[in-house]
């Protein structure tokens, strides 16, 4: 059972994709063994204030889609708090949003999250700041600004996508702070990192289509750790954070 | 399939370990360019001629694994440069030249580097990336290659073999900067196991003139099996995967 927290859809302006359709990203998922995949719009990273019209259209395009579970984005400054109300989990995007989670303005609905117990994933970056459009050089959100926000709200779990090594060894010593693999690689990758940090603070995500899937499977196959923290980091501590087994995982018949 | 790495580092004189674990990984070589990182970019010549000792030191202890590549900083005396290649290729047996980020491909000082490899017949791996992004000269005495940079050695030395260090890193554009160049070669790595690249370079430039690369910095560095699966999973011929993942470098390392 692999769960994977960071999948996308749509069109990145400055790469092109071949897994370009919730059709293909369906199939590559279900190809490279992963059984359920949080997927959000790529649209919601430019189109900042149009963010909620980017979820429903991917909701519209996945839903005979049983693998693929949209994780909608928020956009603090044009959310309508009371649209959170449902949601189990969302993510927001600092960096290309260009907002401080410190903002005070945003205490109210940090706060609902917080008493919601909604799971917030934040989206460090998309691309390697290296491979930037030179026009277009986007800074990840500081790691002191993520420090003080998650002391803030000590009871949001925070998931980090996309961060690298060094940002998710000293961020996930924070309790409430978690965060995916897809941009962490280090010489036996897996190994190294549980050398820094318990498993139980890492899951699994592959920052589909930017990154080979198969590139992030060969970090858990070729791990070298115990079996028993190979399956937190696929799957057990997702379901954890979810608050039990999630139920589109019951529905098609997974067993824990 | 048959691997050989050739872009690999080390801090270590005792490289059983990753030895035994890229074997497993089908690596039958790995290419050392030296701990080019361990004084910073602008090593003076006792700093130099250490990094290649314990290049010739790795390939005398472990002569059916490691190849080896001469650094240089091209910021040396000439009198140094040509001592230090007559000592590590000619009396030592290393397969070529690795250069860095002490000054630009483009550099005069480099063309007389390039005089004495073409004399020779060994290639100069070069290190490069997007300076557009980057910038050239992002800290004191580091200055990076441009892919640029590359297409004007290219151009003053048609008879050398120059391979271009980082596909990743020097991305679309950079392949498009030297595809005219058939004296250079691009290795695969350099960022995360970004998809398209690979592709794109096999229909741009041919799967002939690119080489396998990890960047593993044993023990530190990238991680074999991510950027292994990285040309695995591009969407190109076997064959194709066969000249980059072996032939190409068995072609080039004179000593195989």
């Amino acid at each position: 059972m692999v769960i994977d927290v960071n999948v996308n859809y749509g069109i990145w302006p400055f790469r092109r994709f071949e897994i370009n359709t919730v059709k293909k990203i369906e199939e590559k998922l279900k190809k490279n063994g992963i059984d359920y995949a949080f997927i959000s719009h790529l649209g919601c990273v430019f189109n900042f204030q149009e963010v909620e019209e980017y979820n429903k259209e991917l909701i519209e395009k996945i839903k005979n889609h049983r693998r693929l579970n949209l994780l909608p984005v928020i956009n603090p400054k044009v959310c309508d708090i009371e649209e959170i109300e449902n949601l189990k989990a969302i993510k927001i995007i600092p960096g290309y949003h260009f907002y401080s989670l410190n903002d005070r303005n945003f205490n109210t609905l940090f706060k609902k999250i917080n008493d919601k117990k909604i799971l917030l994933f934040i989206q460090m970056r998309y691309e390697d700041e290296r491979s930037h459009h030179p026009l277009f050089k986007v800074k990840p959100p500081a790691l002191e600004e993520i420090k003080q926000f998650a002391l803030n709200f000590p009871e949001i779990r925070i998931i980090l996508l996309c961060g690298y090594f060094n940002e998710i060894v000293q961020l996930c010593k924070i309790e409430n702070i978690y965060s995916d693999i897809s941009f962490v690689e280090h010489y036996k990758t897996i190994k190294s990192l549980l050398c820094k940090i318990p498993a139980d603070k890492i899951l699994f995500g592959s920052h589909t289509p930017f990154l080979y899937l198969e590139s992030q499977i060969a970090k858990i196959k070729y791990a070298e750790v115990k079996e028993e923290e190979i399956e937190k980091i696929s799957f057990k501590n997702f379901s954890l954070l979810w608050g039990g087994i999630p139920s589109f995982l019951l529905k098609t018949g997974w067993r824990s | 399939m048959k691997i050989i790495d050739i872009h690999t580092h080390t801090t270590s004189e005792d490289c059983k370990e990753w030895i035994d674990y890229a074997k497993k990984l089908d690596v039958v070589m790995s290419c050392l360019l030296g701990d080019v990182l361990k004084y910073s970019y602008n090593q003076n010549e006792n700093q130099v001629r250490e990094i290649n000792d314990l290049t010739i030191l790795l390939t005398k202890k472990y002569p059916s694994f490691f190849a080896g590549f001469c650094y240089l900083n091209p910021r040396n005396s000439k009198r140094f440069i040509q001592d230090e290649i007559e000592r590590c290729v000619v009396k030592n047996g290393l397969s070529g030249i690795k250069l860095e980020a002490s000054t630009v491909a483009s550099d005069k000082s480099v063309f007389e580097i390039a005089d004495i490899a073409v004399e020779l017949d060994i290639p100069v791996l070069h290190h490069a990336f997007n300076t557009f992004t980057i910038g050239k000269n992002p800290s004191p005495s580091c200055y990076q290659t441009d892919p640029c940079d590359i297409a004007v050695l290219a151009k003053n030395f048609p008879k050398l073999k120059i391979i271009m260090a980082h596909l990743r890193g020097v991305d679309i554009r950079g392949i498009i900067e030297v595809k005219d160049y058939d004296n250079v070669l691009v290795d695969t790595s350099g960022a995360q196991p970004i998809t398209g690249i690979i592709e794109y370079a096999v229909k741009k430039i041919g799967s002939e003139r690119i080489l396998f690369g990890s960047d593993v910095y044993y023990p530190y560095g990238r991680d074999i099996p991510v950027q292994i699966k990285a040309v695995e999973a591009a969407k190109i011929k076997a064959k194709d995967k066969d000249n980059i993942f072996f032939k190409n470098a068995e072609r080039i390392l004179r000593k195989w």
